[in-house]
């Protein structure tokens, strides 16, 4: 069967329209169409190679420990290289990858890392210390790259090998956390001494890096991966398809295998069509409305949890991403071990919300809500919230504003407005958002008690002694803090059945674009 | 007749280079401070101070034009600030060029416009000289209301429903064109066609009616000249003027227009890398698009002037001195 993409076959069609083209005749139409059909109705053989769409964004990086935000960048990323250590598919337990074991001193600032023997890099050389501690330092030192790899706590200077196979971490500060840290998708390892690029990539990882454009990448096998039996394919082709209704046409006509993130109203599409299936992963990113602690009205307490109170969590998810997702409890870190699951569902109480207003005096303010198309579903949720508030006649008015200038103009600047993030441990979390010198510190939280709880916890190993702090830590936010948490979302992936081995990860969408077990 | 090519040349230039202005203003300098604008949410002083030192916005904004211009004629639009950044083994931030990114998407484009002239060409020739000539005719009145239906769909719309019947339905067209093979050019070639068809032949439609009805036409059949021969000899040369300025226009078009044919089949052109440009804020990709679709489109109407003062013997008479 002819297949369309065959060299041979592709240049007889281009000829022909060339030619029919320059005689200036219609004949490329009729040409072209016809030619096209035995293609079309081949049962496509893969030879073992995944076709995805993958989202290449507005930005990309080349750089393994660059800020890879494009789904095409943490495809290549996660397939071409390695971490250290790694979220297991629940996204709650930490597993070894290139190393075997991390252990911290007494006090949490000096880690020490084992590592995993006989594991070679794409060009046959050895993995050892020297290039973990190469990789590590060229993260701790970057300063100059916006949204790379972060190791913030690192001593950079500091790393060093104890062994072929042992290096020591000194922190800067005690962070009991570290290993969360280690355990981001960027903190990837790269050989020692690289520092280009743009010709070749050499990882540890199941593929090769073959070539790559702002519209196509492909990567083929690596034969002498140090994990037996995988990969399971022999090359992977990410195709550049931005607009959703074009995803949900290649899907359907066969032209890509996989696409890793659906839209929801796309979600809905390919579970009817009998040829495809999605898988549906319930995922740790959140985009919580967002009420600044350090301004009226929303310095007052009680107007906070009368806000938390309004909300009918089940309808705004409903609305903001097609039902799908965990329910929020106005805490973030849900897939972490120590995420404060046993605190009550918080639930609509509207009673309870008007009496709070009505002792705050504010029953009667109109709160202004900056919004804008910045994350999925971020106008949807705040209309939903505004509907709730109107059966008690509470005001909240959603102001929908250009979303290229949103984070510039109204975010953390108006006291009232939306923000999201991807999924982090608790810890991470709490630094990025909460702890003095957050650069995010979103509500303005300044609370003495919380921060010293955490500061304790930060330098506490023992994890039954770390819960209980974060416990207390995570009860006061739950009901003072300033961020409404109504959901978590949900990743949608849709594929052909032909695709095997496509199962739930919560880390990210389609297995976090780890594809090694993964076989078409 | 050559004073006036060159003048028109010259004023071509002109207004080119006021584009350019206008470009790099508008990318550049109004919106106050591009580098927060481009950071946004990552914006923190530290970095919004690292990115103005490698946009070079230290500088004044005349001095900075003046070398973007300077490297625009040699078709360098500096690095990407978005697109394969790095860090380079100094620790600076590098980017891909703007040249390596854009050209590969004008070459893309370029052949999408060629084939659909080459398609769009004959067949609104086709379809004015015979409705020109059979004006008022059954034949002729169901092709104005076929046109006119067409005429009145957006590309997004008419684009949907054939990717609809062809890619899905029936199945024997690709429904996205990743590749711009031949086969998966056949849809978006149709589109653009069906959206400029209706433009163009009623263009040449009213020219050859009006050339048709005229003195020297109905001579021409009183001396009992074959007709095939009064068409080719007598109307058509007089009905291409108004024809080529519909070209043109759709030549214009095509530069600008195809952005949304291009999204709606991720078409990988430059239609799809300016709206990547501007989701990424990626000012000199933006800077570069806008202006070579200015190029395209000053040339084009450039070019369609001057045939048409080529083509008709009077107009070509009045500029000759």
């Amino acid at each position: 069967m002819v297949r369309d993409d065959e060299p041979g076959s592709a240049l007889t069609r281009r000829q022909l329209v060339e030619r029919a083209g320059a005689a200036g005749l219609v004949l490329g139409l009729p040409a072209g169409a016809l030619t096209a059909i035995p293609s079309a109705f081949g049962a496509r053989s893969t030879n073992g190679t995944l076709r995805s769409q993958l989202d290449w964004g507005p930005t990309s990086t080349i750089d393994p420990q660059g800020p890879a935000t494009a789904a095409n960048d943490v495809m290549r990323n996660s397939n071409v290289f390695e971490r250290l250590l790694t979220a297991d598919r629940s996204g709650k337990k930490l597993i070894g990858v290139l190393a075997r074991s991390i252990e911290p001193n007494k006090g949490a600032n000096v880690w020490t890392l084992t590592l995993r023997r006989g594991i070679e890099w794409q060009d046959g050389t050895p993995f050892t210390a020297d290039d973990v501690v190469y990789s590590l330092k060229r993260i701790a030192n970057n300063k100059a790259m916006e949204g790379h790899a972060n190791l913030q706590m690192v001593k950079g200077t500091a790393i060093r090998k104890l062994s072929k196979y042992v290096v020591q971490v000194p922190l800067k500060y005690p962070y009991s956390d570290f290993p969360h840290q280690l355990a981001d998708r960027m903190i990837l390892m790269v050989k020692d001494g690289t520092t280009d690029f743009t010709k070749t990539l050499n990882g540890t990882g199941p593929f090769k890096y073959v070539s790559h454009n702002d519209r196509e990448i492909v990567l083929e096998k690596n034969d002498n991966y140090w994990q037996p039996g995988l990969p399971k394919l022999n090359s992977i082709i990410g195709l550049n398809i931005p607009d959703p209704t074009a995803q949900l046409n290649a899907l359907k006509s066969r032209r890509v295998d996989l696409v890793p993130l659906l839209s929801p109203s796309n979600a809905a599409l390919v579970k009817r069509d009998s040829r495809l299936k999605t898988v549906l992963s319930e995922a740790g990113s959140w985009s919580p409305i967002v009420m600044d602690t350090s301004k009226p009205p929303f310095n007052n307490k009680d107007v906070r949890m009368a806000i938390r109170l309004i909300a009918d969590r089940p309808a705004i998810r409903l609305a903001a991403q097609a039902g799908l997702g965990a329910l929020g409890n106005d805490l973030f870190g849900r897939l972490d071990p120590l995420y404060a699951s046993d605190l009550p569902q918080r639930k609509q109480d509207l009673e309870r919300a008007q009496f709070l207003l009505r002792r705050a005096g504010a029953l009667d303010q109109t709160f202004t809500l900056e919004t804008g198309n910045v994350n999925q579903g971020a106008v949807e949720m705040c209309v939903a919230l505004s509907q709730q508030a109107k059966k008690i006649g509470v005001k909240i008015v959603p102001k929908v504003n250009p979303s290229d200038s949103y984070w510039s103009a109204q975010y953390m600047k108006a006291p009232f407005f939306v923000s999201g993030f991807a999924n982090r441990s608790l810890m991470q979390q709490y630094l990025l958002v909460m702890y003095p010198g957050a650069p995010y510190n979103e509500t303005q939280w300044r609370n003495g008690r919380t921060n010293k709880l955490f500061a304790q916890a930060m330098r506490t190993v023992n994890t039954g002694k770390r819960r209980q702090l974060l416990h207390d830590v995570q009860e006061i936010l739950w009901q003072e803090g300033g961020y409404l948490i109504w959901g978590f979302q949900a990743n949608v992936a849709g594929a052909l059945k032909t695709v095997k081995g496509l199962v739930p990860d919560a880390n990210g969408p389609a297995m976090w674009y780890d594809w090694k077990t993964l076989s078409a | 007749m050559l004073r006036y090519v060159l003048l028109r040349t010259v004023g071509g230039l002109v207004t080119l280079l006021l584009i350019s202005v206008l470009v790099f203003a508008s990318t550049e300098v109004l919106p106050g401070n591009a580098a927060s604008s481009i950071l946004g949410r990552e914006g923190t002083p530290e970095k919004v101070k690292l990115l103005k030192e490698r946009l070079g916005l230290d500088r004044p904004a005349p001095v900075r034009y003046a070398d973007w211009l300077e490297g625009a004629v040699r078709f360098d639009f500096g690095e990407s600030l978005v697109q394969g950044t790095g860090l380079s083994g100094s620790g600076a931030v590098t980017g891909t060029p703007i040249s390596e990114i854009v050209a590969p998407r004008l070459a893309k484009t370029a052949v999408l416009a060629a084939v659909t002239l080459a398609v769009l060409i004959p067949l609104s020739l086709l379809i004015g000289v015979a409705t020109g000539l059979t004006r008022g005719s059954i034949g002729d009145g169901v092709t104005q209301v076929g046109l006119l239906v067409l005429i009145s769909l957006p590309e997004f719309v008419l684009g949907a429903i054939l990717v609809l019947l062809f890619g899905l339905v029936w199945a024997v067209l690709p429904a996205v064109s990743l590749g711009g093979s031949a086969t998966e050019l056949v849809l978006p070639v149709a589109t653009i066609v069906g959206v400029c068809i209706a433009f163009t032949s009623r263009f040449i439609r009213s020219g050859v009616s009006e050339v048709a009805s005229s003195d020297h036409v109905a001579m021409a059949r009183m001396k009992g000249l074959p007709e095939s021969r009064v068409i080719r000899k007598h109307i058509l040369p007089n009905a291409l003027g108004p024809a080529l300025q519909s070209f043109a226009l759709v030549t214009a078009y095509l530069a600008g227009g195809v952005v949304v044919v291009e999204y709606l089949f991720s078409y990988p052109g430059i239609g799809q890398g300016l709206v990547a440009a501007i989701s990424g804020r990626d000012v000199p990709a933006i800077q570069a698009y806008t202006l070579l679709i200015a190029v395209v489109y000053v040339t084009a109407n450039l070019v369609a002037d001057l045939i048409t003062i080529a083509l008709n013997p009077r107009l070509r008479a009045s500029y000759a001195h």
